[in-house]
């Protein structure tokens, strides 16, 4: 009889496939509409309850006897690495040819070298990190696949050289929240494998949507990218199952509780680039910035909910392990390089989806630098990082996606007034922004809590020095952004200001998470987060100074602080005299402009800053990627010495 | 004597002028005159200002320049005519371009004439419009 | 008794510190007119200042002005009284932030020229000065072993000794923080600094009114920031905190025309040679005292 843990984790897995499977087949607008709302009703609701249940209940593992299980994963593997391998025939990829046969050989040594012996039963994790993943996925990815239902009739509509093949992009989207929630409950190597390759293929797919040059290059940049990630995950499993007969250690459970780490570094390290390719760390930052040429929608769920958070998921979950070698250390500078020099870059940038994209890679760097100090309260910033990044950053962006229909850019210099112009969106983005870096928001309180697990960390200083020019770097590049959606009504309101019933409901609700996260961070993590690293650390209690009563109270009052001014705001006196913006006492009209000498009323145009000399991407990019490169080289040095901590 | 007469804070505008009242304005302003001491200030900004010091005998390109400045600043203010021209519009009253003097556009507070103005009759000038705006505070109140 | 000691300290912080702040303020004025060979303004001028503006014609270019430099002025109250009631210093500095980002934005809603750049520049001096605040929280962490003002104040040997480069740095940094140097980011009332001024190029009467009030609660948390450094030795602590805003005064008048493009380039070497410098010493050779 199967326990309704186990059931709930079928239907998670098999739902988005039927969803897809689905989707496929029917055209019109209507089904589609039906078929994605109840799936993604169906996930958001047995997520939730998988994880309600699971912690009532103190459930960490489920077991399920499923022989033919292994076949049908190493045939998915198998399919992955022959998919990629046409599509880059046809389009004639080199480099992509390349690694997908050597992947592909890699999975058949894998399989037919004997070194695996797959058992009869398979055990899922539901530890507290992939029961937080699981919701991360099942509601923001389930909301993202909602809000693509406006998003792609929109786009659709707008970008007439591009074929509708919205059935193909659907069944994707879905394709990709089962892999995703594949990766987060596997407790073993090869099953994870086996998702973290589909995940790879769907990206790939996705990116390619619009088949424009420019989406294809991306799509093939993303796919050798993580191709090379894969390659080495594989590697590390190769290396794993060989280490004894029962190859024992390719249960993520024994391989955490191994006695000697200094036998594994090797494969360690090999983890550690996969985790690195697919959290778009540097060398590998290009692939994300790339993937913005797919629509929206995509972009929201691979930097909120999946692939990405796939990445850092993998280097979560090797914590422990991280913590004991040199590895970690290397990991975490790679991790801590990368938030400081994507920072730089995000200043440099004014396409909005740009900013986000290297804000993302930000995070991820710091939450792969938690990862790799590893220690208990480095594990509890790097997910608090992750849940609050997750939520924060897909609302951005649905509501850039949204602005951008709706404004017809997603320039930030175009955004100026926007809190006049569409309002509800503006809030959310006030919102979002907000929740990515200003106290006491969700992703503030990470940072501090990764300050905290720093100074306690070998090295520590170093990447304190590294986080405390990083954040510096934040302040500035949000802080532009926010302040233009506040700038005075200068242009008329946008002619066509309603937004999609699918696309208001999704970023609604997810700009309420991001308040309730906010609210809600003491409860989650110590009921959830710090239990979880206690688990690997018996000694950890989650004691810290951010959690203490009188800083929490403080925190609270700010938020109070806050509400009411938004309060005043809204409501509070308007009186008094409104004055033209002063332009040197030249007259000035309704639209801003002023009036030059000749008689003819022109724009007073100033742009924020963006310090192209310093921070551009012709300027800081190679050599940033020349660094996090020779840092990854020396973290296989490491590795290959073995040397402990 | 209410705070309003120990800050006053000056926009410094040129309508035209020919330079010399102006630079007898920053002379002022130099340490031998020093009128901080009097908590004046030079302001670059209307929107900081209390009164509005005008050279100059105002002619068409500026005329509806010194309207938005005299409007963007805060009430209570007070427009001081610094020299001749600013004045009564002095030698270019009758030019086919200038308006002939400061209250053509706006209002003006205090004369101080001159050609140009000696910073002491400046300082003299200013002082007595620190007084129009002592009686400007004090019917702004009596209104509230 | 903790708590009690804690509300009273933030309390006096509340009404103490405008006083206090526009008394300096005062003294700053006549020795920079001094500096200059001027007479200068009465002590009291800064009161005087505040006073006439609370007085003055409500303004706006954008109505959310009001309403976003309250929320300066509080939040920067709050962070002072914060760290006067002896609470967490990383939450001061974090909400020392938010506090700013208000201003900035009140200077972005205006939508003109002048107050667009003065924002913008307004944001790299935050930018400029957030690492070594941080730096500064951590430092004290390292040598004390607790983000808490109240129990850093109560170190047996003052964190001087162990964080030298961290105060140079952060004495470097007030400069700007004082609203002193650049001059094209400076709004305090100097001849030498930015003309149309900057971020506050749009406030008029009670909302400049409110920006200066917050400056003064700003200078006195950032003195007694400074004062931190000395926590133990109160004497040397205040004559440290005397002399150091004498020499800002001087740095002042000696170099009236620094750039922010200087600024940023030299306080972040500075931050980088003396304070990164100093904590990564004292991580390898120190660690928690």
């Amino acid at each position: 009889m199967y326990s309704p843990e186990l059931i709930t984790i079928i239907l998670l897995l098999l739902v988005p496939i039927a969803a897809a499977a689905l989707l496929a087949l029917f055209k019109p607008d209507i089904i589609r509409n039906i078929i994605v709302t109840v799936a993604s009703v169906i996930l958001i609701g047995a997520s939730v309850f998988l994880a309600v249940s699971a912690w009532s209940n103190g459930i960490t593992v489920v077991h399920a006897a499923i022989p033919w299980l292994w076949t049908a994963l190493f045939i998915v593997e198998f399919a992955v690495a022959v998919i990629i391998l046409c599509l880059a025939v046809k389009y004639k990829k080199p480099l992509a040819i390349i690694l997908a046969v050597v992947q592909a050989v890699l999975l058949l040594i894998l399989e037919f070298s004997g070194i695996v012996h797959p058992q009869a039963e398979i055990v899922l994790t539901l530890s507290n990190l992939s029961l937080v993943m699981v919701l991360i996925i099942g509601i923001i990815g389930s909301l993202i696949c909602v809000y693509a239902l406006g998003y792609m009739k929109d786009y659709a509509a707008h970008n007439h050289d591009v074929p509708d093949r919205r059935r193909y992009f659907f069944a994707i989207l879905f394709l990709f929240l089962t892999a995703m929630f594949g990766i987060v409950l596997s407790s073993h190597l090869m099953m994870l494998l086996a998702f973290w390759e589909v995940t790879t293929l769907c990206s790939f797919l996705l990116i390619g949507y619009s088949r424009t040059s420019e989406a294809i290059t991306n799509s093939f940049r993303a796919v050798w990218m993580n191709l090379i990630g894969g390659i080495a995950f594989t590697g590390a499993v190769i290396y794993l199952a060989q280490m004894d007969p029962e190859a024992s250690l390719l249960s993520i459970p024994n391989l955490l509780a191994i006695d000697n780490v200094g036998l594994v570094t090797i494969p360690l390290a090999l983890i550690a680039l996969a985790g690195i390719t697919k959290a778009a760390q540097m060398p590998f930052s290009t692939w994300l910035t790339g993937a913005m040429v797919a629509p929206t929608p995509v972009s929201a769920l691979l930097h909120s909910s999946t692939m990405v958070k796939a990445g850092v998921f993998l280097l979560i979950v090797f914590a422990p392990l991280f913590s004991q070698t040199w590895v970690g250390i290397a990991l975490a500078l790679v991790g801590a390089f990368t938030f400081l020099a994507t920072s730089a870059l995000a200043i440099s940038q004014s396409n909005a989806k740009k900013v986000l994209a290297y804000s993302t890679i930000a995070n991820l760097g710091l939450i792969t630098a938690c990862a790799g100090i590893g220690t208990p309260s480095a594990i509890v910033a790097a997910i608090l990082l992750t849940i609050f990044h997750a939520v924060a950053k897909c609302l951005l962006f649905l509501c850039v996606g949204a602005v951008e229909h709706k404004i017809g850019s997603r320039d930030i210099e175009d955004m100026d007034s926007l809190l006049v112009r569409q309002p509800i969106l503006a809030v959310m983005m006030v919102v979002g922004i907000a929740g990515m870096y200003l106290a006491p928001f969700g992703m503030l309180i990470s940072k501090w809590a990764a300050i905290e697990a720093f100074i306690a960390a070998p090295l520590g200083c170093v990447f304190i020095s590294i986080l405390a020019f990083g954040s510096a770097l934040t302040v500035f590049f949000w802080t532009k952004w926010l302040g233009k959606l506040f700038m005075r009504m200068a242009k008329p309101a946008a002619e066509e200001t309603k937004l999609n019933v699918s696309e208001k409901i999704s970023i609604v609700v997810i700009g309420i998470l991001v308040l309730v996260a906010c609210v809600g961070f003491p409860v989650i993590t110590a009921e959830i987060i710090v239990p979880y690293a206690a688990a690997y650390y018996p000694f950890y209690t989650g004691a810290s100074g951010l959690f203490a009563a009188d800083t929490l109270l403080m925190c609270a009052l700010m938020f109070v602080i806050l509400a009411v001014l938004v309060i005043a705001a809204a409501v509070g006196s308007k009186s008094g005299r409104i004055v033209k913006p002063y332009l040197n006492g030249r007259a000035v009209n309704a639209e801003g402009e002023f009036l030059g000498s000749l008689g003819v009323y022109k724009e007073a145009k100033t742009s924020n800053y963006y310090l192209e000399e310093y921070t551009g991407e012709s300027k800081l990019l190679k050599p940033s990627q020349i660094v996090a490169l020779i840092i990854i080289i020396a973290m296989f040095v490491l590795g290959f010495m073995g040397v402990l901590l | 004597m209410t705070s309003a007469a120990k800050s006053p804070w000056l926009l410094h505008y040129n309508a035209s002028s020919c330079n010399g009242c102006d630079i007898e304005i920053l002379a002022a302003l130099t340490p031998l005159y020093d009128v901080e001491r009097f908590g004046i200030i030079n302001t670059g900004n209307p929107a900081h200002a209390d009164i509005f010091v005008v050279t100059g005998g105002v002619n068409e390109q500026n005329k509806e320049v010194l309207k938005n400045l005299y409007d963007q600043i805060p009430e209570p203010k007070v427009v001081v005519a610094v020299g001749i021209c600013a004045s009564s519009g002095g030698v270019f009253r009758d030019c086919y371009n200038v308006s002939g003097g400061v209250d053509t556009i706006i209002p003006v507070d205090v004369y101080v004439p001159g050609c140009s103005v000696r910073p002491e009759a400046l300082i003299e000038g200013v002082v007595k419009a620190i007084g129009v705006l002592e009686e400007k505070r004090a019917k702004m109140e009596a209104e509230k | 008794m903790n708590v009690i000691m804690a509300i009273l300290g933030a309390v006096i912080f509340l009404i103490a510190a405008p006083l206090l702040g526009g008394l300096l303020s005062g003294i700053d004025r006549i020795l920079t007119a001094r500096m200059q060979s001027r007479r200068g303004p009465p002590l009291l001028q800064p009161f005087y200042d505040i006073s006439k503006l609370w007085h003055k014609e409500k303004v706006f270019a954008n109505p959310v002005e009001g309403i976003f430099t309250t929320a300066y002025l509080v939040l920067i109250a709050v962070s002072g009284a914060m760290f006067f009631g002896g609470l967490n210093l990383l939450l001061v500095v974090f909400c020392l932030a938010l506090a700013h980002t208000f201003l900035i934005l009140a200077a972005y809603a205006a939508n003109a020229p002048y107050s667009h750049i003065g924002a913008e520049r307004e944001l790299l001096s935050v930018m400029v000065a957030e690492p070594i605040l941080i730096l500064l929280g951590v430092g004290f962490f390292m040598v004390t072993g607790t983000f808490m003002v109240s129990e850093i104040m109560g170190a047996a040997v003052p964190a001087i000794c162990y964080l030298p480069g961290v105060f140079l740095a952060l004495f470097a940094v007030l400069t700007l923080k004082l609203r002193k140097s650049p001059f094209d980011i400076s709004t305090s009332h100097h001849a030498h600094q930015e003309l149309v001024k900057g971020v506050t190029s749009s406030f008029a009467g009670k909302t400049l009114a409110k920006v200066e009030i917050a400056h003064w609660y700003e200078t006195i948390l950032l003195l007694g920031m400074i004062f931190l450094f000395f926590a133990g030795c109160p004497i040397i602590g205040i004559i440290v905190v005397i002399v150091g805003y004498f020499l800002e005064i001087l740095i002042d008048n000696i170099f009236p025309r620094v750039t922010w493009q200087m600024t940023v380039k030299s306080l972040w070497l500075a931050t980088l040679i003396l304070g990164v410098l100093n904590i990564v010493l004292l991580g390898f050779f120190g660690g928690i005292l």
